[in-house]
């Protein structure tokens, strides 16, 4: 019997280490998750107490701060609708969004605080204040950019892509975060969404600025592919499915550099089915695509889908059927052809500083993926230059600088197209990569490649 | 000076200085200052001592370990209940008063045990009648049907039931080991579970099934016996919780709390949200938030302290009660005398499990029954049983020491 006892004994013992490692596992892996929940009332309660840091682009000018004003702490945001979907907002009714639900616990500053500067604070009558969030923004361009889409429904996502830092994302129409608690209600019924973010959340058919993809692959798989010619009639027939070119314009005997120059969909959808399903879905994946993106704001996964019919794979070579991509995916896929196909990871916030001005923790550029190799790289970028040059995205031109670009007009059923294009520049030394997407805006080259110029101008200038 | 009684005299010091520091902050945190909470940290200090001293002079060589362990769960229980509710603490500070008297006289009284566990029979019965007429009588409490009130004084039948249980339990047990005895005492633990879960009291009914198996596995050693226990309480909660909405609303509460944080998690996500915020450190005493945590004073008071203690002293609690538990088995494996052995393994278990599923489930470790931490939680009912069964280890403990 003494035997029984010990053996409950060791199972008591046992059944508590358990409960207490399972106690430790939640102190350090689980508690700091759970803590920034919305249903948690201590970071209101710290809220009274704290000042909330401020967020600020990355030239250090205000987009939120929090006043003090008398007894009065207030809120107020900087850089109006442009600002909204990407910034979003901060309410004790509403709740929270965007970078300040994502970097609330920082701003809150919530973490445990040296007692020492707690006391001096104490004794001075110094209100504790939250850190300040930096942001890879620049307010002038982000502007600039929502300005561009000019209150056409869309968005606009430019990185740097030899850094991942994300210079601007706009979505629109978008919202000032000052006007929340005035028009809540309109906000929230207008069917235009602009609370939604659609650089992040919008996923659409990428149309022909997908071609990138079906190209790289053809590029690094089909040996004589340079001295293939193909022949485009203006329309393709695969098991029944007549596919258009655009406007069913017939581009005749060409070479692979012309048919991506003039967006031949016949030369694409034939290059797809050549490929083949394996190896299409293997280079969208490694472009990003099907894939969870860790970013600073819940993205969207894009999609390419996984089992393709012929007809299916034939159209999405040319970015339709089931292929859908967040603008955010697609300037990423730029900034591999941009970044001698290394796609950097992106990222938002630079850094987060504490009260006093000290650096609390710094991002670093960090390679995220590799789809393909330089050379690969070098070749579609010199394409894209062409493209701009002689192509179809010649609205893209700008006088003194070299732009590299793709159109896409992705079609959708009933409706006006997508206008898609996506570009960086300069293309020996790329500072900047653009996504843009006109929402039904119609041709690629004529509605968004003029937006994306002028981002880059605007930022390059 | 024995090097024993040195440790119990540290240990004595530690606990009075805990008590010194904890009410005086209460008493500096009230503005203006208010020396209440020190009368009361100096009036349980004299319990404390009155105690020790009581003990020291009739029972030499008794297990003060035992008193002193209980009596830092105690204190800790007494400091946040005055922190969260002052007048909650003053009565709490009656029934520590009440218990500590209870396991004195105890400690005395119990040598004549073999009295007690002369009628298994009458203590079974009685046993079950005290559930049977909480049942008729009882009023509902916190969506259980487990409280009796008589004469203007209310109680849980089922914590002096958990007294009642042990003794039937080990009286029965210590000398019907064959498998036809345990078939038998299988009916009767079933019917008391039964009873308990008609009153909607989960968390005590799963205590009595497990204790009723750790009775059968000490008495026999036939490992079979736990394993088809636990298969009984799988397939058992398998069908309660397709049977009965309270059981299926804490089973999904655990599984995703965040399904539904207003209504049916309230309770969990505010105790997690309290243990986590605490830290390691703790966020100090008197600033927590025990008004978002709902039973605060019962069975969530261990989340609160855990918030404003920290983790670290979460965690030496959960030690202290460990250490408690292991003295009673060691105790137990130390006598001869099978009642003996069965009777402390029994209550020295049914205090750890009930003392692992409070815990457990306010850190959703496993699905949270609400049943009292024992020592700690406010309560009456569960202070005084605590203490009777502090009483009896130490009794039988007594005897031990002496016997060698």
């Amino acid at each position: 019997m003494k035997r029984n006892i010990r053996n409950v004994l060791i199972a008591t013992v046992l059944l508590f280490s358990v409960l207490i490692g399972y106690l430790l596992y939640f102190e350090f892996f689980k508690k700091d998750a759970l803590l920034t929940s919305d249903y948690n009332r201590r970071l209101w309660e710290e809220e009274n107490k704290m000042v909330r840091g401020s967020i600020v682009d990355r030239n250090g000018q205000a987009i939120a701060e929090t006043v003090t004003e008398g007894n009065n702490r207030r809120r107020v945001y900087h850089g109006g609708k442009s600002m909204g979907p990407l910034i979003g907002y901060n309410n004790k009714q509403y709740g929270r969004t965007g970078i300040e639900a994502a970097y609330n616990k920082d701003l809150l500053g919530v973490e445990t605080k040296n007692p020492i500067q707690l006391f001096r604070q104490d004794i001075l009558g110094i209100d504790d204040k939250g850190n300040d969030v930096v942001l890879t923004i620049d307010s002038g361009l982000q502007e600039a950019a929502y300005d561009e889409l000019d209150g056409r429904k869309g968005a606009a996502v430019a990185i740097n892509p030899q850094t991942g830092e994300v210079l601007a994302m706009v979505s629109s129409p978008g919202f000032d975060p000052e006007d929340i608690d005035d028009n809540w209600k309109e906000l929230q019924s207008d069917e235009n969404s602009p609370m939604f973010n659609r650089a992040t959340q919008g996923l659409y058919p990428p149309g022909s600025v997908f071609k990138l993809i079906p190209l790289s692959a053809a590029l690094e798989n089909i040996d004589d592919l340079d001295d293939t010619r193909f022949h485009c009639s203006g329309a393709t027939d695969v098991n029944g499915l007549t596919i258009r070119d655009f406007n069913s314009t017939a581009h005749g005997d060409i070479g692979i550099d012309r048919a991506f120059e003039v967006s031949c969909n016949s030369t694409f959808i034939n290059l797809g089915l050549k490929i083949g399903t394996k190896e299409m879905r293997q280079y969208a994946d490694g472009f990003g695509f099907n894939k969870e993106l860790d970013f600073d704001l819940p993205v969207k996964k894009s999609v390419y889908p996984n089992k393709l019919s012929k007809k299916e794979l034939a159209l999405s070579s040319i970015g339709q059927a089931d292929v859908l991509a967040t603008p955010m995916q697609m300037a990423m896929v730029a900034s591999a052809a941009a970044n001698d196909g290394t796609i950097m990871q992106p990222y938002l916030v630079k850094d987060v500083m504490d009260s006093n001005g000290k650096m609390k923790s710094s991002t670093e550029s960090d390679e995220y993926l590799k789809p393909i190799s330089q050379t690969t790289a070098q070749r579609i970028k010199d394409m894209m230059v062409d493209v701009v040059e002689k192509g179809t995205g010649r609205s893209a031109r700008i006088s003194g600088i070299n732009v590299a670009g793709k159109t896409g007009t992705a079609e959708v059923q009933d409706k006006e197209s997508h206008a898609w294009f996506i570009g960086f520049a300069p293309a020996d030394d790329p500072q900047i990569a653009v996504a843009v997407i006109v929402e039904n805006g119609g041709g690629g080259g004529k509605v968004a490649a003029p937006i994306v110029r002028n981002i880059i101008n605007d930022y390059l200038k | 000076m024995t090097r024993a009684s040195r440790h119990y005299k540290v240990m004595l010091f530690t606990l009075y200085l805990f008590l010194i520091i904890c009410f005086s902050l209460l008493a500096i945190k009230s503005d203006p200052f208010d020396p209440k909470p020190i009368y009361m940290g100096l009036g349980y200090m004299a319990i404390i001592t009155i105690g020790f001293i009581t003990m020291r002079i009739f029972a030499l060589n008794g297990d003060a370990m035992l008193f002193m362990l209980s009596n830092f769960l105690c204190g800790i229980g007494l400091v946040m209940l005055y922190r969260v509710d002052e007048n909650l603490a003053y009565r709490q500070f009656i029934w520590i008063t009440g218990g500590i008297a209870l396991f004195i006289v105890i400690t005395f009284l119990f040598k004549y045990y073999g009295q007690v566990m002369s009628n298994y029979k009458l203590l079974a019965f009685f046993s079950l009648a005290l559930l049977a007429v909480t049942i008729i009588f009882g009023k509902e409490h916190g969506g259980s049907t487990n409280w009796l009130k008589i004469g203007g004084i209310q109680f849980q039948p089922s914590e002096f039931v958990k007294i009642l249980f042990c003794l039937a339990s080990a009286s029965f047990l210590k000398d019907h080991k064959e498998q036809k005895d345990v078939i038998i005492y299988t009916v009767f633990v079933l019917m008391v579970v039964m009873l308990l879960f008609i009153q909607k009291d989960l968390g005590m009914a799963i205590i009595f099934f497990l204790t009723g198996m750790v009775f059968v596995y000490t008495a026999t050693g036939v490992v079979k016996y736990p394993a088809i226990g636990l298969a009984m309480l799988a397939i058992g909660g398998g069908a309660s919780y397709f049977m009965f909405s309270h059981v299926r609303v804490r089973f999904e509460a655990w599984l995703n709390p965040w399904m539904d944080v207003p209504g049916k998690s309230y309770q969990i996500v505010q105790s997690l949200f309290a243990i986590g915020a605490g830290g390691l450190f703790g966020s100090g005493l008197g600033l927590g938030h025990p008004e978002y945590i709902p039973a605060v004073e019962t069975d969530l008071i261990y989340s609160i302290t855990v918030e404003e203690f920290g983790l670290l002293v979460g965690l030496a609690i959960i030690i202290i009660y460990l250490l408690i538990f292991v003295r009673a088995y060691l105790s137990a494996m130390a006598s001869e005398k099978t009642a003996k052995q069965l009777l402390l393994t029994g209550i020295s278990s049914m205090l750890a499990f009930q003392t692992f599923i409070i815990i457990g489930g306010v850190t959703k470790f496993i699905p949270l029954t609400g049943v009292t931490l024992p020592f700690i939680s406010y309560g009456g009912s569960s202070i005084l049983t605590s203490f009777c069964f502090l009483g009896i280890m130490n009794s039988l403990s007594i005897e031990e020491v002496q016997q060698q």
